[in-house]
């Protein structure tokens, strides 16, 4: 799925969370959904590849 | 109830949480037969997974800074698009990335880790030709050396930063 389509999806579960009175949650999903922002044409699961390896680099600089 | 967990005050939420979360509407989509966003919201908790005890503000901001990272390499390493970072004049340098080079190697001071990040994406830059990475060596060392190579500049600038640190070790 692209992730234009997916971003979709996330936008209809932030609305169930804001509709069961779960703000916080809600917010954090607009939040990810944010960082999807700009990649519509990618691939979910390349985007996810990439989301992946944010930690990779962290903690490499970490253990330096 | 699968989306309600009854919590309306503002807070921070873990990423973990916001897992738990996806994984529910995971179910509901598997359940209304939409396996294509439940492989996708399956493959994003996945994804997620390694920054479980993270706060998703702290996450999403760490993200941004790496996806634009990220972007920003691939857009020079790409040779098709015409909107290379590399300049394509054979004699032209590339001053921006040079900058930020110079500036993330000085920033490090005598800090080994701090310097051997910096000196990681540095080598790691597939964006930096030869001239660029030279230059990045003649700022940080302070020299007019031609090198050769870009192992030989890589090399100089470490010998820089060793010599920078053996010289502030003597002065304690």
């Amino acid at each position: 799925m692209k992730v234009g389509a997916f971003l979709k999806v996330l936008g209809a579960a932030e609305q169930l969370q804001r509709a069961s009175g779960n703000e916080a949650i809600a917010d954090a999903l607009k939040s990810v959904s944010g960082l999807l922002a700009g990649r519509e044409t990618m691939n979910v699961s390349a985007v996810a590849s990439l989301l992946a390896s944010v930690e990779d680099v962290e903690e490499a600089s970490l253990n330096r | 109830m699968i989306f309600g967990r009854g919590n309306s005050e503002k807070r921070s939420v873990t990423v973990d949480e916001l897992r738990s979360t996806l994984s529910d509407f995971e179910l509901f989509c598997e359940s209304i037969s939409a396996g294509g966003a439940a492989k996708d919201l399956k493959a994003l908790c996945d994804a997620l997974a390694p920054h479980g005890a993270k706060t998703v503000e702290a996450f999403c901001a760490q993200a941004t800074t790496w996806l634009a990272r990220s972007h920003a390499k691939l857009r020079g390493g790409k040779k098709s698009t015409g909107t290379r970072a590399l300049p394509k004049k054979s004699g032209e340098l590339n001053e921006g990335l040079i900058q930020s080079h110079v500036a993330n190697l000085r920033q490090a001071n005598i800090d080994r880790q701090v310097f051997t990040a910096a000196f990681e994406r540095l080598q790691s830059d597939k964006s930096l030709r030869s001239p660029d990475l030279a230059e990045i060596a003649r700022r940080y060392v302070d020299s007019v050396t031609k090198y050769k190579s870009k192992a030989a500049a890589l090399a100089d600038i470490s010998r820089a930063f060793t010599e920078r640190v053996r010289f502030a070790n003597k002065l304690r």
